[in-house]
């Protein structure tokens, strides 16, 4: 994943949650635990199914537990996607 | 591949008697007398250490005969048929506990626990807190770092099974004072190796039900325990209770039907008995009706656990949404069933004294199955969030039913990998993808059950439409309740799946491969999940009869009612 | 006092209960407490039977005209309530006398009314002998036998399991008069044990129950017990009549004990609710909570209109009382089972474990109440009861017939009543509050008009297959018991219709307020009239935010009554 698409799934990502947590975009700070602004287990499970739909692979359905700030999602996932693709 | 291995239900059937018989090695009237007493009962306790029951819960890997969660099932009903205060109380809890071990735990963790159940011991599940029910993420329970390779544990666990008796306890405590996922882990605590002054036992709670059954909590004053002591990586507790409760949230209802099996034998002969203006209370067509749809609601209840549970061993991946709606819809149907048997029994039901004195009692000990090891509701809440992706892939592209297998009982088997147990389901699902084949069987065989299979495959089109749309909001806790309902409709057209491939794949049974069963399952599911079609023609009551004379016969053959029509103990025998 | 230990719904409506509620109110007979220890020692509750006997409470058993107070049917059923709604096993173990001495009233000879009603005015416990072991509830199976001797009668046989067998001094028993086995061979006689030969009678040990543990379950022994002709109760013969008679004002008075337990297990699970936090939402602002506890709501407003209906229709639909009882005790009784089911299900393990919240008062209520569904006439007794009558609800409906008059009386709440007239074993007319509904669709206002026409509609689609329902005297079928449930869910939607209409002008309560309880309460019918009606989720939580709001789900105007707040 080339930094350009890294920076474009991190907005993309922080528009998702955002969406989920029914706030502002603006309100997520992207190196805060997503836990910190409720985002419950197992709500979390699901950001995964998003992630996959997007990126086109598979991940762990835990991935958010283990990767809990936006930041260290997208990094994760820029580890993950061959750097041909992630701009989906 | 493992084969299924009845032999075992068998045996201990023989082992434990003739409940009727008064002289039987655990008679009811002994059950009884233990429940007046508030205590487990003696004589049974004793007969289940002579079966060595514990070592059904061990896996055969570390020396136990845990081999099929079916056979496992099987055998437990044999106890829960005659006392389900001693299902629970002997049995049940150090089977949760272990689960988890198996799940999660190192080879010498498990080893660990093996041998205590092996020598005859309990091990405790201890995850509750009276103030967080089923809400796991506000663990209070804390087990805080004391120096380089230990923790120390303070808090409390409350209403634990077998709190004082047990000789290990796994745990769920918090490990990390950070809110989020990764912040509970589960341990073992041995009860031998804790100072006494650091885990003190509370006083026992008294319940309405299951009154044997020694219901105790513990209070932790910073008890030691070793950093080893941890299930798997330390904060994975909630990702090991995920895992693991799809095998339990099957495993027990699936058990506690044994409870309405009994239930309908002492009210079937209840109105065999019974004679009421000029004839037998069983000669009445409602009181037939009422009998049947008990019946009919056992093997809805019997066919959505086996499936479930045989589908762990097939696709162990695909099943964590199947579990929580198998645990939701079984144990509804079970409570019902047996509440709508009492009013049959009436002023019989209401007396604690006499041959109908059971009912009363499997009555109250039935409860649990609705709160315990998570309220119904949580296991709505826990299948949500997963079937939005499930609808966006598998139910609209139609999916990959499971191997035949899982159909057929008796049939060989993948064995049980704990390991491959997931937290969810990644949108695949395999169970419900079982639906439209089956449907397409139908279509030469039946016009009633046709018509029903068809409704229901129509349901999840619906389903499919419906769950795809959710809101994000509509998938926590604040779910509204439209939302909580698609849950609870997916679970009914789960259970119509079940039992719709469990009569095309028995196509040679005398019983389960007629018709008459399906359809009436179908009816009573389509009717509880306000599907259209039941309110049609009554293809139900055009089958009674022979459902009925199915009852009557199994009644006076004394054989089970659910899937596996096995033969009881009578008599001396 | 938390609000889960204080009870049922005072209201201005009964000022003569609210004395007796405020008095009660603090009593430690009534304690939590008290009631889970009796319950545990299955011991009987004498401090609180004695409390209220020494509050004057048997007068509210005996006619006015005997000296007694019992004169509005619908006050004696509020006055169950409110005992119910403290402890069901004593409202059990008190009311039962009026059970037992009912007939007595309606058989109607002077010097025998006199005899009893001072017994009862000094609070002597009179039992109700219908049951024979074996029997249940078929009354011609009847085998106590009372065999005519030259100075009365000699009574053979055993009477169990009977409420207050033991306790009671005096206890009104069915027995076998005659030779053949028609209804004219029953007769109805009253024993009083203080004149008894020794020797010719036995208390029967207490029974082990389920629920109401504490009270005294036990049965009547008679070996050749003579009793004098003044002790027959009418006239020979007469027996069964009189008891049929009896049952339609008694079972609408059980219908009072089963309000109570409404009352209270919507105390339990609303205060629960208020305090239990989870997922960091209280469990009251959870969405599915709130609609589960509306739907709670919607059945306790349900049951309230139909028992108040049938109380007062005693007085002014008295001869259809014996369809309208029927109806009462066949629904109230099921539908607080299913009320009690569903608080259960949210309290969870706090409906399980006896000592970790309210003293498990809610665990012992709801295998008190259990009870109600199987005696005085179990509901599949009723629903036959009610087949029984298919044609002529047929007829009611097809022929429009109504006496809208009389049921507008029944409905206007706190206006007095003429006295209860001749009572019917079948009512010719059919039922007035249903057959009235077609009318009284027409009165709603024009926002209320929907769901009116809603209920209309799913009420003619339960009269059609009345209409097309075959006669049968044996072998019904479990569809025909089917068909009489939904027909009492029409009666309970067209008696909330009625009452809304009725008192709506005079009511500012906030139950009142935009008809929000009858909403709720209608939206529930036709949901399970397979008819649901948009917007039924909102009018349910609706009722789940009035509760929240005012304690109590009612329809009437609920008062406070002082003392410690709740």
């Amino acid at each position: 994943m080339t930094t350009f698409q890294a920076r474009a799934l991190r907005t993309w990502l922080i528009d998702r949650i955002a969406y989920y947590l029914e706030c502002e975009s603006a309100l997520i700070n992207p190196t805060r635990s997503l836990a910190d602004y409720g985002l419950d287990s197992v709500l979390a499970l699901t950001l995964c199914g998003d992630l996959e739909d997007r990126l086109g692979i598979r991940l762990e359905p835990t991935v958010v537990w283990d990767h809990p700030t936006v930041d260290e999602l997208v990094a994760h996932c820029a580890g993950v996607v061959p750097a041909d693709r992630g701009t989906v | 591949m493992t084969t299924a291995k009845p032999s075992r239900a068998k045996e201990l059937d023989q082992l434990l008697g003739d409940p009727w018989r008064p002289g039987a090695p655990l008679s009811h009237q002994a059950v009884l007398r233990a429940d007046e007493r508030a205590e487990m009962c003696a004589e049974g306790e004793r007969l289940l250490d002579d079966f060595g029951l514990n070592a059904e819960f061990v896996p055969a890997r570390y020396g136990g005969r845990l081999v099929r969660l079916d056979d496992l099932i099987d055998v437990m009903r044999a106890v829960f048929r005659r006392d389900p205060a001693l299902g629970l109380g002997y049995g049940v809890s150090s089977f949760i506990a272990g689960v988890n071990v198996w799940a999660a735990g190192r080879t010498e963790q498990c080893q660990a626990i093996a041998g205590l159940l092996l020598a005859g011991n309990r091990v405790a599940s201890a995850y509750h807190e009276l103030a967080h029910g089923n809400d796991f993420a506000r663990v209070e329970l804390a087990a805080t770092p004391s120096g380089p390779a230990g923790l120390r544990l303070t808090g409390r666990k409350e209403v634990i099974t077998n709190a004082a008796r047990a000789a290990a306890l796994v745990v769920l405590a918090r490990t990390d004072p950070a809110p989020g996922s990764r912040s509970l882990s589960q341990l073992i605590v041995d009860r031998a190796a804790a100072p006494p002054a650091t885990l003190v036992e509370l006083p026992r709670y008294a319940s309405t039900g299951m009154r044997g059954v020694p219901l105790g909590g513990l209070e932790f004053h910073g008890c030691p325990v070793p950093r080893s002591a941890v299930l798997g990586a330390p904060g994975h507790g909630v990702e090991v209770a995920l895992r693991s409760f799809q095998v339990t949230r099957t495993a027990l209802p699936a058990m506690l039907a044994g409870v309405l099996d009994t239930g309908i034998r002492v009210a079937a002969g209840f109105a065999a008995a019974r004679t009421l203006y000029g004839r037998t209370v069983g000669d009445l067509p409602a009181v037939r009706a009422t009998l049947v749809d008990a019946f009919v609601d056992l093997l809805i209840a019997d066919s959505m656990a086996l499936v479930t549970a045989r589908a762990i061993h097939a696709v162990p991946d695909r099943t964590s949404v199947a579990a929580s709606a198998t645990k939701f819809l079984v144990s509804r149907r079970l409570m019902d069933a047996m509440d709508r048997l009492s009013r049959l029994l009436g002023a019989q039901f209401y007396v604690r004294t006499g041959e109908h004195a059971l009912f009363q009692k499997l009555l109250r000990d039935l409860a649990p199955a609705g709160f315990a090891h998570a309220a119904r509701v949580a296991c709505l809440m826990t299948m949500l969030p997963q079937l939005p992706l499930m609808a966006r892939r598998d139910w609209r592209s139609g999916g990959q039913p499971p191997p035949a297998a899982v159909y057929q009982r008796g049939t060989p088997l993948p064995p049980l990998s704990f390991a491959d147990l997931a937290v969810t389901t990644g949108g695949r699902d395999p169970l419900a993808a079982a639906l439209a084949p089956a449907v397409d069987i139908t279509a030469g065989a039946d016009p009633d059950l046709h018509r029903l299979a068809v409704a229901f495959r129509a349901e999840l089109a619906a389903l499919t439409t419906d769950c795809a749309q959710l809101h994000p909001r509509d998938l926590g806790p604040e779910a509204s309740p439209e939302a909580l309902g698609l849950a609870a409709r997916y679970a009914t057209v789960l259970a119509a799946t079940a039992c719709l491939n469990v009569w095309c794949h028995e196509p040679d049974d005398r019983f389960l491969g007629d018709p008459a069963w399906v359809v009436a399952a179908l009816h009573r599911l389509a009717r509880s999940g306000r599907i259209a079609v039941a309110a049609g023609p009554r293809p139900l009551a055009a089958r009674r009869a022979a459902l009925y004379a199915e009852l009557a016969s199994r009644l006076a053959g004394h054989r089970t009612f659910d899937l596996a029509d096995r033969p009881l103990p009578r008599g001396d025998s | 006092m938390t609000a889960a230990s204080a009870t049922a719904t005072a209201t201005e409506l009964y000022p003569a209960v609210n004395l007796l509620a405020a008095r009660l109110r603090d009593d430690v007979s009534f304690s939590p407490a008290t009631c889970a220890d009796l319950d545990r020692s299955e011991a009987f509750p004498a401090a609180a039977v004695a409390l209220l006997d020494r509050l004057g409470v048997p007068a509210h058993y005996v006619p006015q005209r005997l000296g007694g107070a019992w004169r509005d049917h619908d006050e004696l059923v509020h006055l169950v309530r409110q005992l119910a709604g403290r402890d069901l096993t004593v409202a059990v173990a008190h009311a039962k006398t009026f059970l037992g001495a009912v007939s007595v009233w309606l058989a109607n000879d002077a010097g025998q009314c006199g005899r009893l009603a001072t017994d009862v005015l000094a609070g002597v416990p009179v039992a109700w002998g219908l049951t024979e072991p074996g029997c249940g509830s078929d009354l011609w199976a009847t085998g106590m036998a009372a065999e005519p001797v030259p100075d009365g009668y000699r009574l053979t046989g055993v009477k169990q399991p009977v409420n207050n067998a033991t306790r009671g001094a005096l206890m009104c028993v069915l027995a076998r008069t005659g030779t053949g086995r028609g209804p004219r061979d029953l007769s109805l006689l009253l024993l009083d044990k203080r004149r008894l030969a020794p020797g010719s009678y036995a208390c029967l040990p207490k029974a082990l129950t389920h629920g109401i543990r504490g009270a005294d379950i036990s049965g009547l022994a008679l070996t050749a017990a003579t009793v004098g002709h003044d002790a027959l109760v009418g006239a020979p013969g007469d027996g069964l009549e009189i008891v049929l008679r009896a049952l339609q004002l008694t079972r609408v008075a059980c219908a009072g004990l089963s309000l109570g337990a409404a009352d209270h297990a919507l105390r339990l699970v609303l205060e629960y609710a208020r305090d239990r936090v989870l997922y960091e939402r209280r469990l009251l602002d959870l969405p599915h909570v709130r609609r589960t506890l509306g739907g709670l709501c919607a059945r306790a407003l349900l049951v309230e209109c139909t028992t108040l209906l049938a109380a007062r229709s005693a007085h002014t639909l008295s001869g259809e009382l014996s369809l309208v009882s029927a109806v009462a005790k066949a629904f109230v009784p099921t539908v607080v089972d299913e009320l009690v089911a569903g608080a259960a299900e949210l309290l969870g393990a706090r409906a399980f474990l006896t000592d970790v919240y309210a003293h498990g008062a809610f665990a012992k209520l709801e295998r008190d109440h259990r009870v109600v569904a199987i005696f005085d006439g179990n509901t599949a007794v009723n629903r036959q009861a009610v087949l029984n009558q298919l044609p002529a609800l047929a007829r009611g409906w097809s022929g429009r017939n109504a006496d809208h008059d009389a049921v507008r009386r029944a409905a206007m709440l706190g206006t007095p009543l003429p006295p209860i007239g001749a009572l019917s074993q079948r009512s010719r007319a059919g039922c007035s509050v249903v057959q009235a509904l077609p009318t009284a669709v027409t009165e709603l206002p024009a926002a209320l008009r929907p769901l009116g026409a809603a209920l209309l509609t799913a009420t003619e689609r339960v009269q059609a297959e009345i209409d097309a329902h075959p006669t049968l005297a044996r072998d019904v079928p479990a569809e025909s018991f089917e068909l009489v449930e939904r027909y009492e869910w029409c009666f309970a939607g067209a008696a909330a219709v009625h009452l809304w209409l009725a008192n709506h002008e005079r009511r500012r309560e906030a139950w009142w307020h935009e008809a929000a309880w009858l909403r709720g309460a209608l939206a529930l019918v036709l949901e399970r009239l397979d008819a649901p009606a948009p917007g039924a989720g909102q009018a349910l939580d609706e009722l789940a935010r009035l509760l929240a709001a005012t304690g109590a789900a009612s329809v009437l105007p609920v008062m406070d009554l002082g003392g410690e707040p709740s």
